[in-house]
This record gives C-alpha cells, sequence and structure tokens, in this order.
C-alpha cells in the first residue's frame, strides 16, 4: 500500500519532500507537513495500539490533543521515548515508531484474551481481587501487574538532549491561535502592546485552516495566514507555534513548553530540544478552542470510529482520506461539513442525524450536493474487530428511548459528532468558577480569578461573526489598558454559514438482548457499564466516580469522556449536570517531558557547588570530598590505598603530634561595623561583650528566643567599632539573617551595619604542637609567641608580602592558629604554608580528622547544638551571663530547661575499648528491659580517639552530671547492636584546656 | 606571589557554541572581570548627614532603587536603603573613601575578594539571562541595577550598556564556577566568544 488514501491536490502538506519512516517494522512513505498519524492513515494503517486493560484494537480517533489511544513508542536519533501521541508527532525523516500495551504484534495480541474475560475485569475489579492467596502477592500478583501495567517503554539511557527554561515577561500572552486568538493578538498588538501568541500545533490559523469561511474577502487560511505574517514581522509581537501553554498558575504566571526540534530527525547541536517559558502576563486571552464530543454507542472504540472533526482535519489540513465509504453520525451540523468535504473529493458519505428535521444553509447545501441522509437515526453498534467493516444502526423515537428495526450498512468509518465541549481547563487553573452552559450543555468559564479572558469555542461561542467581534474587541480594550493607546482596526466583513441547533443526545441505548460495550474514555477502557457499576456500589461524588473507575484519568485527561461521563452520571443520579459538577483540572493540559521541567539543572551542576578559593590545589592532592551543605570540603587527603578511616586516623594524629593545616574558608564570617556593634554583640551573645579589648577574641554562644542554642563561635574586636564574626560553616546564613531582622526590626536604633565577608577571606587553620613554630617562620617579623599573641589574642602581619589576619583560637584543642588572608592569596597562603610547614611535618587535614579532634577534646558542634539543647546541655552555662539580658535568657528559666536531672553533654567510652559507637544510637540502663526500653539519651557524635587510641563519643544524656562513672548500654537498632559502655567525661583530652594556652 | 582570581580554574579563551559561521562581532563576549576595587559603603540608620553631600571619584551617591551613577572608572551601584555598592578600577579610591566618610555614620566595608565577576556583552546577552533569571528584563536599562538569581545562584546584575547590551554580572565568589557553568552554557545556543 503506498498512500492509498492519499488525496492529489488537497492539503497543507509538502509534496515536494517524500519521507519515509517506519512503523512496526515496515516502512512507510508520507510528506512533510504530515504527523505520524495522518501518514499511516494515507497509507490505509488504521490498527495503531491494544487498549489499556482489554487489549481491544484501537486506532486514531482525534487528530490532535483530542487523541486518546494512538500513542506510540517513539524511536529517534538513538534514543527511544514512551507516550507519544501519533496525531501530534510531525513526520520527519527516518522516524521509527512502534505499537504498545500488544506482544507478539498488535495484528496478534495474546493480551487480547483479556477482552473475553471483561466480565471479570470491570472497573474497580483490582480492589475487589489480588488478594487471595496472600503469599502470591509478592511472588505473583505484583510481578504481573509491574509487567502488564503502563503503556511503552521508558528509557534506560541517559538523556543526551539539552532542555532550557526561559522567563519572559509580556502585557498579553494568548493562548491558542485559531480565530479568535489571531483576532486578539492582531487588535492588541497593533495598539502597541508586548504580546505573546502561542500556538500548540505547527501551523496557525485553527479552525480556519479546515473551515468554509470568508474574512475581509479571503478565505478563512488566507486571513490567517496573512494576520500571521503580519504579526511575525512586529517588534512588539512574539509567535510561538509547537507551543502548548499547559499551565496556570498564581499571580498571571503561565507556563509553555516549545517543542523546537521535536519535528526533526536530530537537534542541532547546542540547541535545546525542547524549552520550559514561565511567562507572567499582566493579561491573558485563553482561545484554546473546543474539542468535538462523541456520541456513544455499542462498539465505539472500533478502529475506524473517529471525531467527525478530525476526518475532516485529516482531509482538508493533510489530503488524507480516513476512508472511502465513510458513516457521518451526527447530532449537530458540524458532522454534515465533513460529509461535505468527503462529497467535494468524488466519497459519498451516508449521513445519520438524530434529529428529527433540521433545518440550515449547511443540512440544505448537503442535500443539494445528493448526500444520502437519515434523520432522526442512529448507530447502534459499528461492526468489525481491527476496522469497521459495517454498522448496525436503527431509527429511533422522539423521545430517544426506544430503537427501531435494526439494519446493517457497510461502512469502512464512522465519524461521530455529539457537538462541541469548550477546553476550559487553563481557565478553571486560573481559579475560574466554570459554570454550566444549558444551550450547548457544557461548563463556560465563569467568573474570572486572575487577569484572564476567554474568547471563541472555549468560551462556548461557535459563530465566527460573533467570535471575530469580541475577539478584537478584547484585544483592544486589554491593551488600552495597559499602553494607554487607542488605535483601533477596523472589524473585516464575515461570511460564514449559518447553523442551526443540535441535539441534546449523547448515548444510544441498547438493543434488546445486546451487550455492547459503550465507552466513554477511551483511553483508560472505561465503559457505560462501569460508571453504572460505581453508582450503584455507592461512589456518588464525581469525583469518587473518577478514582474508583479511572474516568478522564492518566495522558488524556477526559478531553472526549469527561462531559459524556457526567451525563450519564447525572442521569442515573436524576440530577442536572451543574449539580453533579465537574473533576478539577490541573496541569499539565498535555503531558509535558521531565527533562523539560528539569531544564538545565542536571548530572555535576544539578546544584550549585561553592568552592574555597584553594579548591584546586586540594583535587590535585588526592583530596576525598564531602557536601557541607553546597560547599566542597576535603574530607580526608587520600595516601596510596588507605581509607577513610585510616587517612583521618593518620591526619587527626599528625596534628596531635606535629602540625596540621585545615581550610576553614568555608566558616561564616560576618563584618561589624558601627558605634553600636558591641552592644549588638552584647544582645546576640549570652556572655557580656562591651569590655573586650581591641585584638582580643572571645567564644561566644547565641540562641534563638526559645532558648535553645543556635550557633556558636568567635568573635574578635579588630578596632574600636570594628568586629569580625565567626559563625559555624551551616548556620553562617541564618546567622546573618537573624542579626539582620534584629537590626532591621527590633532594634532599629543601633547604629551597626553586619555584611558578610565570608568570601572575602580565604582561612587556614594551623593546629597542633609545632603550629607556633611554623607560625614564626611565617610571620618572621612578628611576635607570635606566647605573650605576643596569647590565647584568644589576634594580630594582623605580612605573610611574604601579603597582608594577613591571625587569630589564636582552636577547634582541635591544641595550641592552633587561624590565618586568614583576602581570597585572590588564599592559594599563595596556603602554598606557603605548606612549603614552610614541610620542616615540621606538617599535614593537611581534612572534615573527618578535625571533627575526630574536637570529639575527643568535648568541644560541641553541629551535632550537639542540633536545633534541641539548651547552654546546659552543651556545658556552657559558664557562658551566660547573670547581669545582663541577651536573647533568649527569659526562656531558659522554663520549667524543663531547670529541671535537676536535665540532659547533658557526655564522653562515652565502649568497656572493650575496641567497638565503635553508631551515631545516634540510644543510651539504656538495661539492655534487656521490655519495650518500650526507657531512653536515657542518644550518641551525638563518633570518632577513634587518636589520643588514647580507642573508640570515644560524644553523647547526650539524662542527668548526665550525675552519670560519670556509671556502666550504660549503646543500643542501635539500626545496626543491631548492643554495646556496653561507660560514662566518662566529655572532655576526654586535656580537660584542663593546657593545650591551647601553652 | 600571584594571584588567584575567582574563575582562573575554569575561564579559558576561545569560540564556543553555535559560532560557526557567524561574524564573529556578532558573537556574545564573556569574560571574567578581576582586580576591581569592590567597596560596601552604608549609612547607619541613625546618621543625619546628607549623602548626597558625599564625592567619592566625582560620584554623588543617590538613594534611588535600580540606579546606578558612574563614570569611567567607578560605578556606585544602589543595593538597598542607604546601602551602595561601589565598583571601581581605581584601587586607591578606598583610602579616599575612608577618610571621607566617618566612621560614626557610614560603615565601608572592603569586598574586593568576595566576588567572581562575569561580564557577558552582545545583542543576545539579554536572552541569556532570562534562561536562569526570574527577572523581567525588558524593562532592565543602562545604568540600572538589580539583585536576583541565576539558577539558584544569588547575584547581581549591572546594565552597562545597552548598544550593544553589555552587563556585569557578580556572585559570591565560591559560587563563581557554578555561575560561569551557567551562563556560558546558557550561551552555547548563540555562540560566544570567551576573551
Amino acid at each position: 500500500m503506498d498512500q492509498s488514501f492519499r488525496l492529489p491536490d488537497v492539503g497543507l502538506i509538502n509534496r515536494n519532500n517524500k519521507l519515509s519512516f517506519k512503523f512496526n517494522g515496515k516502512i512507510y512513505y508520507g510528506y512533510e507537513g504530515d504527523t505520524l498519524a495522518s501518514a499511516l492513515i494515507a497509507n490505509g494503517i488504521h490498527l495503531i495500539g491494544r487498549s489499556f486493560k482489554y487489549h481491544r484494537p484501537r486506532g486514531f480517533f482525534g487528530a490532535g490533543v483530542d487523541e486518546p489511544y494512538a500513542i506510540v513508542q517513539l524511536y529517534r536519533n538513538g534514543e527511544t521515548e514512551p507516550n507519544i501521541r501519533a496525531t501530534e508527532q510531525e513526520l520527519f525523516e527516518g522516524l521509527e515508531a512502534t505499537s504498545v500495551n500488544c506482544w507478539p504484534s498488535v495484528n496478534f495480541d495474546i493480551g487480547a484474551i483479556n477482552n473475553f474475560f471483561k466480565i471479570f475485569l470491570p472497573a474497580g475489579f483490582y480492589y475487589k481481587t489480588f488478594m487471595w492467596p496472600k503469599s502470591f502477592w509478592y511472588k505473583v500478583y505484583e510481578p504481573f501487574i509491574r509487567k502488564a501495567a503502563g503503556l511503552g517503554v521508558a528509557s534506560t539511557k541517559h538523556d543526551k538532549e539539552r532542555y532550557e527554561h526561559k522567563y519572559e515577561y509580556c502585557d498579553l500572552l494568548i493562548a491558542g491561535s485559531g480565530p479568535s486568538g489571531l483576532a486578539s493578538a492582531y487588535a492588541a498588538a497593533k495598539n502597541g502592546a508586548r504580546v505573546i501568541l502561542a500556538e500548540d500545533k505547527a501551523r496557525f490559523g485553527g479552525t480556519l485552516l479546515t473551515s468554509e469561511v470568508n474574512i475581509g474577502n479571503k478565505s478563512g487560511k488566507e486571513w490567517a495566514e496573512g494576520i500571521i505574517t503580519e504579526l511575525k514581522e512586529m517588534p512588539n509581537v512574539t509567535v510561538k507555534n509547537r507551543s502548548q501553554v499547559f499551565g496556570y498558575y498564581d499571580h498571571n504566571m503561565l507556563v509553555m513548553s516549545e517543542r523546537i526540534s521535536d519535528h526533526l530527525p536530530k537537534t542541532k547541536k547546542f540547541h535545546p530540544k525542547q524549552r520550559l517559558w514561565y511567562i507572567r502576563a499582566k493579561e491573558v486571552l485563553i482561545s484554546s478552542g473546543s474539542i468535538e464530543r462523541p456520541i456513544v454507542f455499542g462498539n465505539n472504540d472500533t478502529p475506524g470510529v473517529m471525531l467527525s472533526s478530525a476526518a475532516k482535519e485529516y482531509l482538508k489540513v493533510y489530503g488524507v482520506l480516513v476512508g472511502k465509504n465513510p458513516l457521518i453520525f451526527t447530532n449537530n451540523d458540524s458532522g454534515y461539513e465533513t460529509a461535505i468535504e468527503f462529497k467535494k473529493n468524488d466519497i459519498d458519505p451516508v449521513i445519520l442525524d438524530t434529529r428529527k428535521d433540521p433545518h440550515s444553509e449547511i443540512v440544505d447545501e448537503a442535500k443539494n450536493l445528493g448526500i444520502n441522509i437519515k434523520f432522526s437515526y442512529v448507530v447502534v453498534a459499528a461492526q468489525g474487530y481491527k476496522k469497521v467493516k459495517s454498522a448496525d444502526i436503527a431509527k429511533i423515537s422522539e423521545d430517544k428511548e426506544k430503537l427501531g428495526t435494526v439494519e446493517s450498512i457497510k461502512c469502512d468509518c464512522i465519524c461521530v459528532s455529539g457537538f462541541w465541549t469548550p477546553t476550559i481547563h487553563l481557565a478553571s487553573q486560573s481559579g475560574n468558577k466554570t459554570k454550566f452552559n444549558v444551550d450547548i450543555d457544557a461548563f463556560v468559564p465563569g467568573v474570572s480569578k486572575q487577569n484572564e479572558k476567554t474568547l471563541g469555542a472555549a468560551n462556548g461561542s461557535y459563530t465566527l461573526d460573533e467570535t471575530l467581534k469580541s475577539s478584537f474587541e478584547a484585544g483592544h480594550e486589554l491593551s488600552k489598558k495597559i499602553t494607554n493607546n487607542d488605535n483601533k482596526i477596523s472589524f473585516p466583513n464575515v461570511v460564514e454559514k449559518k447553523s442551526t441547533t443540535h441535539d441534546k443526545f449523547w448515548c444510544v441505548p441498547l438493543p434488546k438482548g445486546k451487550n455492547y460495550k459503550r465507552f466513554l474514555d477511551f483511553q483508560n477502557d472505561v465503559a457505560v457499564s462501569d460508571v453504572e457499576i460505581a453508582l450503584k456500589e455507592g461512589y456518588r461524588s464525581i469525583e469518587h466516580v473518577k478514582r474508583y473507575t479511572t474516568l478522564g484519568m492518566a495522558t488524556d485527561q477526559g478531553k472526549t469522556s469527561n462531559l459524556n461521563g457526567l451525563q450519564l452520571v447525572s442521569n442515573i443520579e436524576n440530577k442536572v449536570v451543574p449539580n453533579v459538577g465537574h473533576t478539577t483540572f490541573r496541569p499539565p493540559y498535555t503531558p509535558v517531558s521531565i527533562g523539560a521541567i528539569v531544564g538545565r539543572e542536571v548530572g555535576k551542576h544539578s546544584k550549585p557547588t561553592r568552592k574555597s578559593p584553594m579548591h584546586s590545589w586540594h583535587e590535585k592532592n588526592n583530596a576525598v570530598f564531602v557536601d557541607a551543605g553546597v560547599w566542597l570540603r576535603p574530607r580526608y587527603y587520600k595516601q596510596g590505598d588507605e581509607n577513610l578511616f585510616e587517612g583521618s586516623k593518620r591526619e587527626a594524629k599528625n596534628v596531635r603530634t606535629n602540625v596540621g593545616v585545615c581550610d576553614v574558608t568555608t566558616l561564616g564570617k560576618i563584618d561589624i561595623k558601627g558605634p553600636d556593634a558591641a552592644e549588638l554583640l552584647n544582645r546576640v551573645y549570652t556572655n557580656a561583650w562591651l569590655k573586650l579589648p581591641v585584638g582580643k577574641a572571645r567564644y561566644g554562644v547565641m540562641l534563638r528566643e526559645d532558648g535553645i542554642v543556635m550557633d556558636d563561635g568567635t568573635t574578635t574586636r579588630i578596632s574600636e567599632n570594628h568586629y569580625h564574626m565567626t559563625t559555624t560553616t551551616a548556620q553562617a546564613a541564618n546567622v546573618l539573617s537573624h542579626l539582620e531582622y534584629y537590626l532591621q526590626l527590633v532594634w532599629p536604633e543601633l547604629n551597626v551595619n553586619v555584611v558578610s565577608t565570608t568570601e572575602q577571606w580565604a582561612g587556614a587553620a594551623v593546629a597542633g604542637p609545632k603550629s607556633r613554630d611554623l607560625l614564626q617562620k611565617l610571620f618572621p617579623n612578628s611576635d607570635v609567641s606566647n605573650e605576643g599573641l596569647p590565647f584568644m589574642g589576634y594580630m594582623e602581619g605580612d605573610l611574604f608580602g601579603v597582608k594577613a589576619r591571625i587569630f589564636r583560637i582552636s577547634f582541635s584543642g591544641e595550641l592552633a592558629y587561624e590565618v586568614n588572608v583576602e581570597s585572590d592569596n588564599g592559594n599563595f597562603m596556603w602554598e606557603k604554608i605548606m612549603e614552610v610547614g614541610q620542616e615540621f611535618k606538617i599535614q593537611p587535614y581534612g572534615t573527618e580528622a578535625l571533627s575526630t579532634l574536637r570529639i575527643e577534646m568535648g568541644h560541641v558542634a553541629g551535632s550537639e547544638l542540633d536545633g534541641r539543647t539548651i547552654p546546659y546541655d552543651n556545658s556552657l552555662e559558664g557562658l551566660l551571663s547573670k547581669k545582663k539580658d541577651f536573647i533568649g535568657k527569659r526562656s531558659l528559666t522554663r520549667e524543663a530547661f531547670i529541671a535537676d536531672d536535665r540532659q547533658k553533654v557526655v564522653g562515652v567510652v565502649p568497656l572493650d575499648k575496641i567497638t565503635s559507637i553508631p551515631e545516634g544510637s540510644h543510651l539504656v540502663k538495661d539492655s534487656n528491659a521490655p519495650l518500650p526500653n526507657p531512653k536515657l539519651g542518644y550518641i551525638s557524635a563518633s570518632c577513634w580517639s587518636v589520643e588514647h587510641d580507642n573508640p570515644f563519643s560524644l553523647a547526650i544524656l539524662k542527668d548526665g552530671k550525675n552519670m560519670i562513672g556509671e556502666k550504660l548500654f549503646v543500643m542501635s537498632p539500626l545496626k543491631n547492636k548492643v554495646i556496653p559502655v561507660e560514662i566518662v567525661s566529655s572532655h576526654y583530652v586535656d580537660p584542663k584546656g593546657e593545650r591551647v594556652r601553652s | 606571589m600571584s594571584l588567584v582570581s575567582a574563575l582562573a580554574n575554569v575561564h579559558s579563551t576561545g569560540k564556543f557554541g553555535d559560532h560557526e559561521g557567524k561574524n564573529e562581532n556578532n558573537l556574545l563576549k564573556v569574560f571574567e572581570n578581576k582586580n576591581l576595587l569592590i567597596i560596601q559603603i552604608v549609612q547607619y540608620k541613625n546618621s543625619t548627614v546628607s549623602f548626597e553631600n558625599v564625592d567619592i571619584d566625582g560620584l554623588k551617591l543617590k538613594d534611588r532603587p535600580l540606579s546606578v551613577i558612574s563614570n569611567n572608572d567607578t560605578r556606585i551601584l544602589w543595593n538597598g536603603p542607604k546601602n551602595w555598592l561601589l565598583v571601581s578600577t581605581r584601587k586607591d579610591l578606598l583610602k579616599d573613601i575612608s577618610q571621607n566618610l566617618n566612621e560614626t555614620d557610614f560603615a565601608v566595608t572592603d569586598l574586593s575578594h568576595s566576588k567572581a565577576i562575569i561580564e557577558i556583552e552582545g545583542q543576545d546577552a539579554k536572552e541569556v539571562l532570562k534562561k536562569g533569571c526570574p527577572f523581567n528584563f525588558n524593562t532592565l536599562e543602562k545604568n540600572n541595577s538589580i539583585n536576583s538569581t541565576y539558577n539558584g545562584i544569588a547575584f547581581t546584575v549591572d546594565m552597562l550598556d545597552d548598544n550593544p547590551n553589555k552587563i556585569r554580572l557578580f556572585a559570591l565568589r565560591s559560587f563563581g564556577e557554578s555561575l560561569y557553568h551557567s551562563i556560558t552554557d546558557a550561551s552555547l545556543e548563540f555562540g560566544f566568544k570567551s576573551v
């Protein structure tokens, strides 16, 4: 078959560019401008896949987003993608696609056996089955269901395509380029507004491409082309095709997915395949049109049954016949337009009109063309399995309840038109409270909650004249509101055929003795009988009916099924449709790829990273990095084959015996200046700050207002009104915010400026018994003796021509200093320290060794200051001033905080001096006590004490001050460990603090 | 002794992205700006001194949002109420500023080493920024400055010129490599020359 259903000289495709493609392994041909669906239909292919549950043969139902089940697995440029609608995928040379949900082939599918068991597989069957025997669930049912579920196969390969984002603003965003979209865009743009016009399809114009209308003495198509050409040339207009506005969010933010390369065999290098636009518009016009509604009848899912408007689109846009012996089944005039198009192309359709005696221009035209029309007739059932071969038809009574004698009529396609359902998804997402329009039996937008308006068919307006008038007006008025211009354009003359009312009929009754499946939701295999069962079982709310039956779920989201479903529910419940309501419309309107949502935040750059000025040195010297928030910090410097434990132990030992250097750039630094700087410190810290001398540092603890420790650090007085505060890495931003909050809102009378200088200074901690010797070599012109630079002292020095700050502070508990230089000099400083330090056996050390050193010293850090502990718990009660007020002071008087047996930080050593204690373990008195075993405390931090050569931990323990010497048990259910331990002082090394003061 | 700038490890010269067949003069240009004096100047809330009388390198401070006051060497960006960021090629200005601004009325803090600075120049410069920053760049004019985020990284944008667009971006130094990657990655589509 070589495009035997392609009409010569009809359509908008490019016949100069013939394309080859493969479907289910077979080669076919189409043209540039085809969709995969139109190309397949041109080649006489109607069997596209198998239905989700029953594996019934399925063909094409729509021609665009209205398509519920022509879903394929697409292969492009070595990649594969599931769930592609054949009606939306543009054809390109070399395209490959396969059917889904069938095995071994779409023609012969083993899964079709489900159809014979359909009485056992109604809606909700899975709530009543797969329960017995219990053991079968994991071994049989779940694996089987997982295998059977889903449509298509997700690729497991890395997606190498680029996907990008864009943030854009405009005065007016118009979703849809049908007549209302074009008219409003044109009027607004001419009036100076900044306009974005978005069209989902490749071609602009919407229904103007298929309608026989005349606008300003041009055909609808010509008028549309002229408008688009003009719009594209205007500098204040952005025109986008292949772009779907799929979500409406708060504050008039809409999101649009632009398919840049999906229609090409390959994406251009460096260019994205798709782009996600975040558009904030002052005003939004929704001209998303309507979707034709099906009429429900028996076997209405047979390949060859499709929407009448789709058949017309295939003919007029793609030059493709969906059949050569068509039957048009309609309750309104739209079906006649399709029939007339068939007739013009020498095909003789038969029209079944449910109405008794309609009169309109279109009906008369059909009659005049000699088309066979049967009034008050319905299709009872389609016949055929893989393709429609005939239809059972019958006359229907005026009350639409009784069928006459059923007769058979040969046909190869049934084009159905049950009138139109406005596409109100975007309006609903914006918060618009929709209302029911009884004239069209559908919901339309009601009161707007945001700056949006719906026009044209999306608003239930089906006459072109009225649509264009209101759209020109809307575009002008909205643009005038924004630009204050008043350039009104003249309204063109419109000629269109007048139509008459439709029949409010949507579902053909079953003839006696027949049990045809009448499908409501084609994608999810939901039939009339399924909804009836749901209601019988007590599911009354439409939301429950939806979830129990899956009506309107998955990628289709009920585009062709929702309203018929509502009609059925309202009939059974004896309610009117508005009282049944509708389910919530949620974005996206059509599927959006995960790639487009993620954008460029992938791989190594899925989140920003922060690096110190010495980072490249660390990399070159085998640092193994750890994430500290978004900072990358060296965890240890690997030598040979050593692991983390060995490396960190080596480094920590070297600090205790020689000297080590650690990159401490990441610690927060806040520059505090102002006449009231000391007063600020005095209020935020628990201890006293007003008399700190210039050139001295002091350790401070900051509390939250509820008394919980927020952060700790040292603050140094650089000069009279200038302080340098340090914070932990994790709390740097929080502390700055905390200070800003108080300065701006609580103490605006204080003249103080705080600014982060974390990045301004590169910092190195030099620690160990030989650190002073090293420092003297680094600063030969400075007196860094114990007298010259005492503990907690500060001075400025010259590091071989580089200005440096030297703080004598220690986190490791050893004699130590922190050297800061301006960041561009960071690498120089580090290399100099390493060079000069060789004499003293210097080694760099990372966060793991740093942790070991502070744990065995009993210095609290983040794992103790975890948002639950107060100063007393951390043995910091000595820093609480009794003389002055500070943030959190009052909260410390709360009953729980002053209890005698309050928890406190202690040291924990395993009795065997070998077993490491997992962090997070619980401390209990009796390991054999029945559950729940009373928890006395928990392990906050663990290390291998390099000083004592055994495991050591810190813990927060109830009544800790009285528990020293006690024998307890550590229990870790996660690690399945029970370890007998002894409670010791948290200061396991140098309890008197002599080393730091040496 | 050599200074290592924020982007020294990642910035390399050359042409990148979709540049082939394009006029080199029309390509985006990306480069790292370094060795600038960057000073935060803040007037204390209760100071009664008129900042309008302050003269820095011939420029007067203005407390107007988005505004940038500039001459050939120096630009003063409004950073908040009575809060400015001075950026200058004149390193000697720090001494002048410290002398002219009384420390009981103003806080002057040197931040020269705390920023990574990327300049991007070309017709598509704003399009690059639109890819990662939610700000409305259609309204950004010459001598405007804003603070926002680019792919989650806080940054300051200083619009130096608009014919063609020339934009200077400041981020915290430690984020420099990540920002550089984001900006150059976003520029690939247009083709750019790294100088």
